[in-house]
């Protein structure tokens, strides 16, 4: 089935995005790709293994927030978490290109860097080809 | 027959001298122990507490009878506290901030001493070098109490690894600075800014590469080989002295005449790797017990600090008149130097690391929060033995006492609100309310446990018993409720909740473990591995968290 891809990194993807995403995959009958990236400005000081175990941690984490977020609705969705390594630009598009992405939504726009939330956006849907737009926790 | 009558009233007054101090330790201990229990209802810092309580001491001379002399206070009392410090900052944590850590530690203690000192000797009547002493004793922070007021209001990991990283260094360099300006002052001594840098260095480097090996064979040796809690534990006492012993009395013991390095900074090195590299090597139980132990061995130094040093300055002989001027002209330059040092510094750390920008709210916790403390008093103390003369000492102590007393006073009991109105602590509020209602539901469904025991063996009729139940999962569905609709409010606090519990989960691993080594059912070998393993869980988790709550408190509307 075509896939959801909700992506965060630095201090994205908390709580109600993470819902309000579900939520959002439900009513389009896809499934949850949650896609959390360790990009480098909140952590290229870390070395290799370092950063291995944080993505091993981070994983069993957010594996358990979906659960809790899956637990709560009354809506089924099928979910699964990936973590990935390297530039939010480079890694959204890398996830695209290999499953069967329909859309990307991406967390409450909080902190990393300096980058402008709507240039990134724009290229995002520029690289992966698809909709990608900001997830609204109030709607 | 007559020597023997007076060797026997010497070994008298001797041991009465004993029982006497003996006496004013456990009178000391019993204060300690009393006024952690008060600060506790009446929420002001622990330290603060101690140091009224041992200057009220002033007024009651007979009461406690105690002689520590300066270099006891500090071959005694520093190493433990400074050693159990480095302990509990894992060098991961203050890596990712060592920039901004060095920036502010070395920089600001350098620009410290010199310009406190500059002002001070311009203004108040002492010579140039006991100017700068003073400059660089102040210029050492304490983080003890800021860090309590941080932990009981939920601030960020983030702001406590900055404050106790500068203080860490920042109180190593400035007992070197200190400690060359006390011996530039000696008469056959000259003072020249290219000797000072060199002896700067000398000293500096040679305390760390001996903190470095002395540590580096505590991790690697002894906790790495030796599976016993209490040889383990001892180790690290031995190092915490000995590190402090060994680079001091460093060419004592290779019989190079007039060749010390700087101990404290031994200790800090020598803490920072047994706390990165030796705990790893460690079995659980011997964590346990290691943390326990410094603990408890940090409360009661900081005790004895604190009331010592009250105890030392006795009101009753000061002119607090003559003395306002000077105590004035020192808090003003303090806190003067204090701001250039933060909001300058932090600028040029901007420039330097704009994806680790320390935030202005943390800036101004970091400027109101550089209370001064232990170090600073006791290094003060340390001039009694210099060749200043008696009133150049004494005006310098009231100095600093003064300095020490106003950011406790003044800076320690205003931190919170300061917290508070920067919005540092908004989760407390939150947290609060969740942690009541997680804690109604635990103590419910005890309750109801109870009740169910009580009907099964017939204490209470079965039917009441059924009813009572049914009535405590009533109240337990409704705080269910109620917590679940916080929770939608909040939804930050699930995160936090889920980062909390899953740190509670790996320490119940550990001691599974633990338990599992000590019942026999694995080997040490294999116990230790796991522990290794859990261990590095515990680190990226603390990391993760930590880089969270860095990228939340950035400003919003980037990615």
């Amino acid at each position: 089935m075509a896939e959801l891809i909700y992506v965060s990194w630095g201090g994205t993807g908390r709580g109600a995005a993470l819902r309000a995403a579900y939520e959002e995959a439900a009513t389009a009958n896809l499934d949850l790709a949650y896609l959390a990236i360790l990009d480098p400005p909140t952590f290229a000081d870390l070395d290799g293994a370092l950063l291995t175990l944080v993505a091993d941690e981070l994983e069993w984490l957010l594996k358990t927030h979906l659960r809790t977020v899956a637990e709560a609705s009354s809506s089924n969705v099928e979910c699964r978490v990936v973590v990935r390594i390297g530039e939010v630009d480079d890694e959204v598009e890398a996830m695209t290109r290999g499953v069967d992405a329909a859309v990307v939504v991406i967390g409450a726009p909080v902190a990393s860097g300096q980058r402008d939330i709507d240039e990134l956006v724009d290229a995002l849907r520029t690289r992966t080809g698809i909709d990608v737009h900001i997830v609204d926790p109030e709607d | 027959m007559h020597s023997l009558a007076a060797a026997s009233t010497l070994l008298a007054a001797e041991a009465g001298n004993f029982l006497e101090q003996e006496l004013s330790i456990v009178v000391l201990l019993a204060v300690a122990a009393a006024m952690a229990i008060v600060v506790q209802r009446i929420k002001v810092p622990y330290t603060v507490a101690l140091v009224v309580v041992g200057l009220a001491f002033a007024f009651f001379p007979n009461f406690v009878d105690i002689d520590f002399s300066p270099d006891l206070i500090l071959g005694l009392l520093i190493p433990p506290l400074l050693f159990e410090a480095t302990l509990h900052l894992p060098w991961p944590k203050l890596r990712a901030d060592l920039v901004p850590v060095l920036l502010f530690a070395i920089g600001g203690t350098m620009l410290g001493t010199f310009a406190v000192g500059w002002i001070v000797w311009s203004l108040v009547d002492v010579p140039w070098l006991a100017a700068v002493a003073f400059g660089a004793l102040i210029s050492a922070t304490d983080p003890v109490a800021v860090i309590a007021f941080f932990k009981s209001l939920g601030v960020t990991k983030r702001l406590s690894v900055l404050v106790e990283g500068e203080s860490l260094f920042n109180d190593a360099i400035a007992f070197v600075a200190f400690t060359l300006a006390v011996s530039a002052a000696a008469p056959d001594e000259s003072f020249g800014v290219g000797k000072a840098i060199g002896d700067f260095i000398i000293v500096g480097g040679g305390g760390l590469a001996v903190g470095i090996v002395l540590g580096w064979f505590v991790a690697q040796v002894v906790l790495a080989r030796v599976d016993d809690a209490l040889i383990e534990t001892t180790t690290t006492l031995a190092v915490a002295y000995g590190s402090f012993l060994v680079a001091e009395e460093f060419g004592l013991i290779f019989g190079i005449d007039d060749l010390h390095f700087s101990g404290i900074l031994a200790v800090v090195a020598s803490g920072l790797i047994v706390g990165t590299y030796g705990l790893h090597n460690t079995s659980p139980t011997t964590r346990l017990t290691l943390e326990y132990f410094w603990e408890v061995l940090a409360f009661l130094v900081n005790s004895f600090v604190f009331l010592v040093i009250g105890l030392r300055i006795n009101l009753r002989e000061i002119d607090i008149v003559d003395n306002a001027a000077n105590v004035g002209v020192a808090i003003a330059s303090v806190l003067l130097i204090r701001a250039i040092v933060v909001y300058v510094f932090g600028a040029v750390h901007q420039r330097l690391q704009p994806s680790r920008k320390i935030p202005k709210a943390f800036r101004h916790v970091m400027y109101w929060g550089g209370l001064r403390g232990a170090i600073s008093l006791a290094l003060a103390l340390l001039l009694e033995e210099s060749d200043f003369s008696p009133e150049v000492v004494n005006t310098v102590l009231v100095m600093t006492f003064g300095v020490v007393l106003f950011t406790l006073l003044v800076q320690g009991t205003t931190m919170s609100g300061l917290i508070g109105r920067l919005g540092l602590s908004g989760m407390a509020g939150n947290e609060r309310r969740q942690q009541q209602m997680q804690a109604r539901i635990h103590a419910r469904r005890a309750g109801a446990a109870e009740i169910g025991r009580l009907g099964e063996e017939g204490v209470v009729f079965a039917s009441m018993a059924q009813a009572m139940q049914d009535t405590y999962d009533d109240d337990v569905a409704e705080v269910q409720a109620e917590l679940s609709a916080h929770f939608s409010e909040h939804p930050e606090l699930e995160v936090a909740m889920l980062l909390q519990t899953r740190r509670d989960a790996l320490v119940a691993e550990q001691s599974a473990i633990g338990e599992m080594v000590r019942t026999g059912f694995i080997s040490n070998d294999v116990g230790h591995d796991l522990a290794v393993e859990l261990n590095n869980r515990k680190a990226a988790l603390e990391l993760i968290e930590e880089r969270w709550e860095s990228a939340s408190a950035a400003p919003p509307g980037t990615v």
